[in-house]
């Protein structure tokens, strides 16, 4: 099989580079010099839209669960490709496309096309190609790193994401937005160093960087125990420092610090994807690396034998702090952008619960939670950002008497907040729902307690925002106009997510399908 | 899709085609009518007589239809809970979309959409007599099939009058907020997903389809609160005010529902099933849903009871129903006090009592004690009230300690069923009279409100001689308020007592471990006090504003014509409410025969 037709798997993530690379040549070589600042901006906006979209097609079709397999005609002459397609690699081990990567590959895609929706009106000034490109590249760098089996890769993937994203962060070109992007890079490299520093420890005591063999190894030690023994401490040491470098990624508390600054700081379409699709995508990689290659090493969470926890006690307690903190910094935010920063940590710290429980309802429940979360999120950034637009400003007196100046705007958003606080029948109550579940089916009971409990603490400003925009008197009452780009965002997230919640069961079929090839044997039985 | 051809085809496959014909021609007659009419007024006037003509003609004809037109074999081929729940929700998407400075056109369709439900719920009332005990009308499809939700509806004999109530009292809140000119479109469609929302909590078999439309009701009542309450003041440290009382309901009730959730989700872990009836068989059939006398048992009941008992609210859980209460606006105090005080006792009743029938008469002496409080302590607490909706708000605490303690009382295994049966009758009785009765008094403290915009009783007095007509409406839902022999309040009350005397006196001191049968008879007794204290504070009520001599500022607001009689739309509000609280008082029969053969089939399952 060397004869490279396997590459052919990558073919959207193909597709996805060569579109950076037209997008950078085609406005430094003909529209920066042709057409004027609207048309060229117009232009590169709708191009990278379009494409976007023909792309994610691709990634749809690309993959185990596409529907090209079951097709007659392809049979004959695309066999190979489609046997390819079927049994999804991986890669020189490298990568893999199974039900996850083709899942996710669609998801931030989409994410992607939302997000160009809300920076179609912005100007970029001179740097309009890189803007776009970038947004590729990053997009590029997620649809790599789910697929990512191996160490090395996954490292790679994680920094085109990282430093694609950091540059985003400053493309306002303000103070506020240029602090933000070094923030942004200064604690991604400090982050990057210290998953780097773990992976190097699983390396030297794995003696391989793919996960097919780290947990070969594991097994070999005899799991959990095994990492206790003098062999395996190195390994032990090396998740530990992979937590905290995921830890960072993922925004988690005591990692957290960046996140208001870089939120508040950046472009709120780049806050938007940051919170999103970077997020998403580290958690698709954490449940690969954690519960696909190490879950034997996951241990159990019970209060009694505290020595049996593995890596699932660690992230049980990260967990409990990440929500409870992040909802209490929460309360005290009169900005709204650094407001959805602590509340975007807090539902990170409900996620980790699915990672936790190293079991399929929690992949499933995880990545239910995720795309509600994506969706939800996208749509909450939305409407901030045409608030942002109209009123000039993302504190919460800038939403006051929203409602009076825009009633749809003002109702999606309420509908998007109370989907992201867990109202049914949203799409956030289902993703909640389904954690807590999943959550009771493996006994910890006590840590769902800990997380309901938690979501009336979230509320409580979740309704500040409601009570701004629908109690409080405008400042002034001029009508607030949306663009029409944001408001098809606008109109697509909130009806996605009324739509996840009234079938919520379909969502969670498509979810089950893509979880199904996380689990396709039998996990390790020790720990 | 096999969900919406299912629909359809129950829509459509119906034995005889005039009843569909009949009601739809009627609706779109009398709809055609009254936009006949709009269209030629002025908008925003709301006292034209044509127009409150057709909604009269309206009123009549749609009750009429199901009647006329119907029968129940009809009925049973409807799905029309799914209706009845949803066409709310039709109406408020319809309203958003109508232009929002017409403010007569907004106001005429929710009246229209709003007169559906009742006609069906009327329909419901009249079928379910027909039919044999049990479960009817009942709807079930599957929803998310792999952790067993179905779209499970039916009522029986509790569930109809709870509909009947939401459906009534949302009309005439509807109706009485013509006068409402802040932003109606939101405020009617905030209005008529709620009306769905509690209409939904009343209708649903299925834990979690329950659960969802709990919830659900949270947030158009947390708008109506909020954006048509009183506006915030500053009172000490506290920012007071509608905004103020609705985040304290939302977030109360809220951590209320967490424990209803995780109990949810512990019957599911040990039963696999989240049917309120197949988990009622299931205890009926003696396998109690968590072992009894375990910790989980008791968490579960305690989590559930707890998430009921802030809604009803009783005794230690009560404190946020004063603030939501003043706060509110008036057509939004008649809701929350007549319907969404009746979701926590109905979970109580449909619920707690059938699934955990043993833990909750382990715990009834601590829910008795608590039933007492709530019906002393309301009452002594309403008596010290110089505001007029505080004084009323904790008069409902304790009109809800009664039905609290029926519910108690009917969880006693060791005492008749006759006995058991009467005591969670006169509990069901006393929701649907204290919905019709509250709720009126609720708006008669809005139409005094609006004229003289103070509810200080210090400043009240000689009512009866400038606004007689009020005087008598107020002076007739008060004694029905406090128990008068011959209206609603007396019959409910009667019964609850009755029960838990008999209970008592029946109940065999070995069964009953926490507190002996002389002390339940002793905190009954106490709790009759409660009836002396309604009385007292009411008739002082009548006394401060009703008799006596007008205060200066009173008798300006009289000469200026502020202060007028009630007017048609007024009257025609509470005119139905009286009409029940007299029927219900002489002849309780019409409704306690319905709700007692429920009672009784639903304790006869518990043994």
């Amino acid at each position: 099989m060397a004869d490279g037709i396997e590459l052919l798997l990558f073919l959207p993530e193909m597709l996805l580079a060569l579109l950076g690379l037209l997008i950078l040549g085609l406005d430094l070589f003909y529209l920066r010099r042709r057409a004027d600042g609207a048309a060229r901006s117009n232009f590169l906006g709708y191009f990278t839209l379009a494409s976007l979209v023909v792309v994610s097609l691709a990634g749809y079709l690309w993959g185990p669960r596409s529907f090209l397999i079951g097709l007659k005609p392809l049979e004959g002459t695309f066999a190979r490709i489609l046997s390819l397609l079927q049994s999804g690699g991986p890669i020189f081990g490298v990568f893999r496309v199974d039900g996850i990567t083709q899942f996710f590959r669609v998801i931030f895609l989409l994410v992607a096309a939302l997000v160009l929706l809300l920076s179609l009106d912005r100007k970029w000034g001179e740097h309009e190609g890189e803007y776009y490109a970038l947004l590729v590249f990053a997009v590029l760098g997620m649809g790599l790193m789910v697929g990512a089996t191996e160490l090395i890769t996954v490292y790679v993937t994680l920094e085109l994401t990282s430093i694609s994203l950091y540059l985003l962060t400053a493309f306002d070109f303000n103070r506020r937005s240029l602090e933000a992007g070094l923030k942004y890079f200064l604690f991604g490299a400090f982050s990057s160093a210290i998953l780097l520093y773990g992976m190097s420890l699983v390396y030297g005591f794995a003696g391989t960087t793919t996960l097919e063999g780290v947990v070969g190894k594991v097994i070999e030690w005899g799991g959990l125990p095994g990492l206790l023994s003098p062999a395996g401490r190195g390994l032990l040491l090396g998740i530990v420092f992979l937590v905290a470098g995921f830890g960072f990624k993922l925004a988690l508390v005591p990692f957290h610090a960046w996140t208001p600054d870089v939120y508040e700081g950046a472009p709120t379409p780049i806050t938007a994807f940051i919170s999103t699709g970077s997020k998403a995508a580290a958690f698709v990689v954490t449940v690969r690396i954690f519960q696909q290659f190490l879950g034997a090493t996951a241990g159990e969470v019970r209060w009694e034998p505290w020595r049996e926890w593995g890596w699932s006690g660690l992230l049980a307690i990260l967990a409990m702090v990440t929500f409870t903190a992040a909802n209490l910094m929460a309360l005290p935010q009169r900005n709204v952008k650094r407001l959805l920063a602590y509340s975007s940590i807090a539902h990170a710290g409900y996620m980790l619960i699915g990672v936790l429980l190293n079991s399929r309802t929690g992949a499933e429940a995880l990545f239910y939670y995720l795309l509600a979360y994506v969706i939800t999120n996208v749509g909450a950034f939305a409407a901030v950002v045409a608030v942002g637009r109209a009123v000039g400003g993302e504190e919460l007196r800038h939403f006051a008497g929203l409602s009076k100046r825009s009633l749809p705007l003002a109702g999606m958003l309420t509908i998007l907040l109370l989907s992201l606080g867990g109202i049914p029948p949203l799409a956030g109550f289902f993703a909640k729902f389904w954690l807590f579940w999943a959550t009771f089916e493996e006994g910890l009971v006590w840590l769902a307690v800990v997380a309901l409990a938690n979501t009336v603490i979230a509320f409580y400003y979740y309704l500040r925002v409601l009570k701004a925009v629908w109690f409080e008197a405008p400042a002034e009452d001029t009508p607030v106009r949306v663009s029409e780009a944001v408001s098809v965002s606008l109109w697509v997230t909130t009806a996605l997510v009324i739509f996840l919640g009234v079938m919520a069961h379909w969502g969670l079929n498509f979810v089950s399908g893509a979880v199904g090839t996380l689990f396709p044997r039998p996990l390790f039985p020790g720990g | 899709m096999d969900v919406i051809g299912e629909f359809l085809g129950r829509m459509f496959t119906m034995p005889t085609p005039l009843y569909w014909a009949g009601t739809i021609a009627t609706a779109l007659a009398v709809g055609a009518y009254t936009w006949f009419l709009l269209l030629r007024k002025d908008p925003n006037d709301v006292r034209g007589r044509g127009t409150a003509l057709a909604a009269i003609i309206t009123f009549l004809l749609l009750l009429a239809a199901p009647a006329v037109f119907g029968s129940v074999d009809i009925l049973g081929y409807w799905p029309i809970l799914t209706l009845i729940t949803f066409i709310p929700l039709f109406g408020a998407i319809v309203v958003l979309c109508l232009p929002k400075e017409r403010h007569d056109w907004i106001r005429w369709t929710s009246l229209l959409i709003s007169l559906f439900p009742l006609g069906l719920s009327i329909a419901l009332w009249v079928g379910l007599n027909r039919l044999p005990e049990g479960m009817q009308f009942v709807e079930k499809m599957a929803w998310i099939e792999p952790i067993q939700v179905y779209y499970h509806m039916g009522v029986d004999g509790i569930s109809v009058p709870m509909v009947f109530l939401t459906a009534l009292l949302t009309t005439l809140a509807v109706l009485y907020s013509f006068i409402v000119t802040d932003r109606p479109k939101e405020y009617y469609a905030f209005f008529l997903i709620l009306e769905m929302a509690m209409i939904g909590v009343f209708v649903s078999l299925n834990f979690f389809l329950f659960y969802i439309f709990w919830e659900l009701s949270l947030v158009p009542m947390y708008f109506l609160i909020g954006l048509w309450g009183a506006p915030p003041r500053q009172e000490g440290r506290i920012v007071r005010g509608g905004p103020y009382a609705a985040i304290k309901f939302f977030i109360y009730t809220l951590a209320g529902s967490v424990g209803l959730l995780l109990a949810i989700l512990g019957i599911y872990f040990t039963q696999g099933t989240f049917d309120i009836v197949e988990l009622t068989q299931r205890v009926a059939g003696g396998t109690p849903l968590f072992e009894p006398g375990s910790v989980g048992a008791a968490l579960a009941f305690w989590a559930l009871f707890v998430g009921f008992a802030i809604k009803v609210p009783s005794f230690p859980f009560h404190t946020w129903l004063p603030d939501a209460h003043v706060e509110a606006p008036t057509a939004g105090s008649v809701i929350l006090a007549g319907i969404l005080l009746k979701l926590g006792c109905y979970g109580l009743i449909r619920i707690l009592l059938p699934l955990m029938p043993h833990e909750f008469e382990t715990f009834a002496p601590i829910i008795i004690i608590l039933a007492a409080i709530s019906i002393v302590y309301g009452a002594l607490v309403a008596m010290a009230q110089w505001d007029l909706k505080k004084l009323i708000a904790y008069s409902s605490v304790n009109h809800m300690g009664y039905v609290v303690l029926g519910v108690a009382i009917a969880a006693m295994s060791g005492a008749q069923l006759t006995t058991k049966a009467i005591a969670l009758s006169g509990a069901v009785l006393q929701m649907f009279n204290h919905g019709i009765i509250t709720g009126g008094l609720f708006f008669l403290v809005g139409v005094i409100y609006e004229r003289v915009h103070t509810r200080d009783l210090h400043l009240y007095g000689g009512l009866r001689r400038l606004v007689p007509v009020y005087a008598g409406v107020w002076g007739v839902t008060s004694f029905a308020s406090l128990g008068l022999p011959g209206l609603a309040g007396f019959v409910s009350e009667f019964m609850v007592f009755r029960g838990a005397f008999g209970a008592a006196l029946e109940v065999s001191s070995a069964r009953f471990q926490l507190l002996s049968p002389l002390a339940v008879l002793i905190l009954v007794a106490v709790s009759t006090l409660g009836i002396v204290f309604t009385a007292a504070f009411m008739l002082w009520t009548i006394q401060r504003m009703l008799f006596g001599t007008a205060k200066e500022k009173f008798q300006d607001l009289y000469d200026s014509r502020h202060l007028f009689d009630m007017d048609l739309r007024e009257v025609l509000t509470m005119a139905p409410l009286l009409l029940f609280m007299v029927i219900v008082g002489v002849y309780p029969g019409v409704i306690v025969d319905m709700i007692n053969r429920a009672a009784t089939s639903l304790l006869s399952l518990l043994g």
